[in-house]
């Protein structure tokens, strides 16, 4: 429910981009608002619950193999966590520094 | 009730139901041709996407943003107006938008169901579930497009 929130702000971003620059200018200072930006602070904390359930789920759902052995669910999850940070970090370098 | 008992009461009155209608080929026929995959492949598609991609850009748009952590040329209206028109930052971006809410849906028709106990106009609330995730990707698409 919030991660469908937050698809309804992005389209109200991209919805004030498509507007021109005041319609721009203006939903960003929208977005410093402190009770937005608490709006957002709930939203975070949802999506990450999510992910941390989302991660452990897939690893108990979904067997690993090498060959004949079988990869602990510990390990999968990690694995999940290092990609999740890895494609994170990048996400954040082109949307912050490109 | 746990969420295992509150689904094992539900099954139960499902498969009966089903079990009085079995039939005819055509009745068959209809049925394997439900969309349910589709929308539960969607759905797995958008648990993913809020999982993998949304937390990093909630906290950049959201928070970062607000607290003045980014540098200021980072939401300039002339770098996110170039960034926003490649075809690839759009088709991203739609699927950021769109895949989530069929998540959304998917659960939000079930969580009707199961945790709140409504059990009748189920089609009506699948509809209502499902169209408002589509009508969200048409609006998304086209708010792209106008970009």
């Amino acid at each position: 429910m919030f991660a469908a929130a937050f698809s309804g702000l992005l389209l109200l971003f991209l919805l004030a981009l498509s507007r021109g620059r005041e319609a721009y200018e203006g939903f960003l200072r929208w977005l410093k608002l402190p009770a937005v930006v608490a709006v957002f602070a709930v939203i975070l904390v949802a999506v990450l619950y999510h992910t941390l359930t989302w991660f452990r789920l897939t690893a108990h759902i979904q067997v690993v193999r090498l060959g004949r052995r079988v990869v602990p669910k510990s390990v999968v999850i990690t694995g999940l966590f290092g990609t999740w940070v890895l494609a994170s970090v990048m996400v954040a370098y082109i949307h912050i520094w490109f | 009730m746990s969420l295992g008992e509150i689904l094992d009461e539900s099954d139960g009155r499902e498969v009966k139901r089903r079990a009085r209608a079995a039939g005819p080929r055509e009745h068959r026929l209809r049925r394997l041709l439900r969309p349910e995959p589709l929308f539960w492949g969607l759905f797995s598609a958008g648990g993913f996407v809020a999982a993998f991609l949304v937390p990093i850009h909630v906290a950049i748009l959201g928070i970062a943003f607000a607290a003045g952590w980014l540098p200021s040329r980072a939401f300039s209206y002339e770098r996110v107006q170039h960034l926003a028109h490649l075809p690839l930052v759009k088709l991203y971006l739609w699927g950021l938008i769109a895949l989530p809410l069929y998540h959304w849906a998917h659960r939000f028709r079930f969580a009707i169901y199961h945790q709140f106990g409504i059990l009748r106009w189920k089609r009506f609330i699948a509809v209502a579930c499902y169209g408002t995730a589509i009508a969200g990707t048409a609006i998304a698409a086209w708010v792209l497009l106008s970009i």
